[in-house]
């Protein structure tokens, strides 16, 4: 049983905090983009890259997850 | 609603939810086997060298690459007629000014080469999950030594249609005791030098030919490791030796202990890039394949598409941002720290 909860949780918890840090993150550049759409190129090109570095920390989460599932913890089995 | 209750609309309705519910019913698509890394194809040998399904798509997307380039570039033309080299030059414009807002001209000029190959060639990595055939054309084998190659317990009945084999959706699953004889009898069968075929096998599995490069984490750690290592190189031509205060002292905030420890952090975070770059990479394309593979297997007709659409957008996102993090680790490498230049 644990060996299947285990990595649902890794990624589920770990999901958390990027959604909410990209959903702010797109919040702003968004309100940013409404103010200045002469600007917007590079806002949007910037929100990507903030994206990005949100979403690297849900990877390491992801990254513990599949370990968990294909590979295993040493004390789990 | 008073389109809604047109006969044609009602029509196309009734239809769908019809093909949904013979979906459901008739047409069970098998799940495909999910392995972590590439799977080897059985009996795809060169010498030693084991041929896997994300080799043969690595090299598929290679040839496509060069090939494409390679025809927009045959016969070069100022004014160009031919609508690949259009296309070529109006892409090459598009990155390229994206990066001179960046990194500035020359920087732009420098890399833009990088930046477009690694693009491209992600781009159609990326994509081969969605080509139909790829995943599900392959060479069947029993599940008994998948379970003691590969430690796959799921496999599947098989069809025979005309001169073809097919899995039918009718799972069969090894129980602890099938597994540990499997275990045993294929041990007994490598101590006597031959290769394990089980007498009945009880169920199948399938090893596709073919299975999107970008699902296999060796070719995104290899990308990774390459880009960092460049990045370096870059640096280092640059900037000469002074490159190296980058991690040692740094010329930050001006005291010395803190711009010691930034150095310090600067060097695990080069690390850290490898990581974060190829884990980003290999962890939406294969998460997005799984989901493919997961929908497909709830309601093969209709369900599917959407994520298709999904799949087509992520793959694209996933190349350009591997390329454009690329590209801006080239640039930060040719920063000066040594505290002469910007400060």
């Amino acid at each position: 049983m644990i060996e299947i909860l285990s990595p649902g949780l890794a990624i589920g918890l770990g999901a958390i905090g990027p959604g909410i840090g990209i959903g702010l993150l797109v919040m702003g550049a968004l309100q940013a983009m409404g103010r200045n759409p002469e600007v917007a190129g590079e806002i949007r090109t910037n929100m990507i890259l903030g994206i990005v570095f949100a979403e690297s920390i849900a990877i390491y989460a992801l990254v513990v997850a599949l370990l968990l599932l294909f590979v295993g913890a040493p004390g789990l089995q | 609603m008073s389109t809604l209750l047109k006969p044609k609309t009602l029509a196309i309705i009734i239809g769908t939810i019809a093909l949904v519910v013979i979906a459901i019913l008739f047409f069970r698509v098998p799940l495909p086997t999910i392995l972590l890394p590439g799977e080897a194809i059985p009996g795809w040998k060169i010498g030693s060298f084991q041929i896997t399904n994300t080799f043969v798509a690595t090299i598929i997307a290679d040839i496509i690459v060069l090939a494409l380039s390679f025809l927009a570039v045959r016969k070069m033309q100022e004014v160009p007629e031919s609508k690949l080299q259009n296309i070529f030059e109006w892409v090459y414009e598009i990155f390229e000014g994206m990066l001179m807002d960046i990194g500035g001209k020359e920087k732009a000029k420098a890399w833009v080469g990088v930046f477009l190959t690694l693009l491209l060639f992600l781009l159609f990595a990326n994509w081969m999950e969605l080509v139909p055939g790829i995943d599900s054309i392959g060479v069947i084998e029993p599940l008994e030594v998948a379970y003691a190659e590969k430690g796959v317990t799921v496999g599947y009945n098989i069809k025979h249609i005309g001169p073809f084999i097919t899995l039918t959706s009718e799972q069969v699953k090894l129980t602890d005791e099938e597994r540990a004889s499997i275990v045993e009898e294929a041990e007994k069968a490598e101590a006597a030098g031959h290769e394990y075929h089980p007498e009945n096998p009880k169920g199948y599995v399938l090893t596709p030919y073919v299975r999107a490069a970008t699902t296999d984490l060796n070719l995104t750690i290899g990308l990774a490791l390459l880009v960092i290592i460049w990045s370096q190189i870059v640096g280092f031509r640059r900037l000469g030796f002074k490159y190296i205060r980058r991690f040692a002292m740094p010329h930050i905030t001006g005291m010395k202990p803190v711009d010691i420890i930034v150095g310090l952090l600067e060097f695990i975070s080069e690390f850290a890039k490898i990581i974060s770059l190829s884990f980003r990479l290999f962890g939406n394309i294969f998460a997005g394949q799984v989901l493919l593979f997961v929908m497909a297997f709830l309601i093969s007709f209709l369900l599917p598409l959407p994520f298709f659409g999904l799949e087509l957008f992520v793959g694209f996102m996933q190349a350009f941002v591997f390329a454009l993090l690329t590209f801006i680790y080239f640039e930060q490498a040719t920063h000066s720290y040594a505290g002469d230049e910007h400060h």
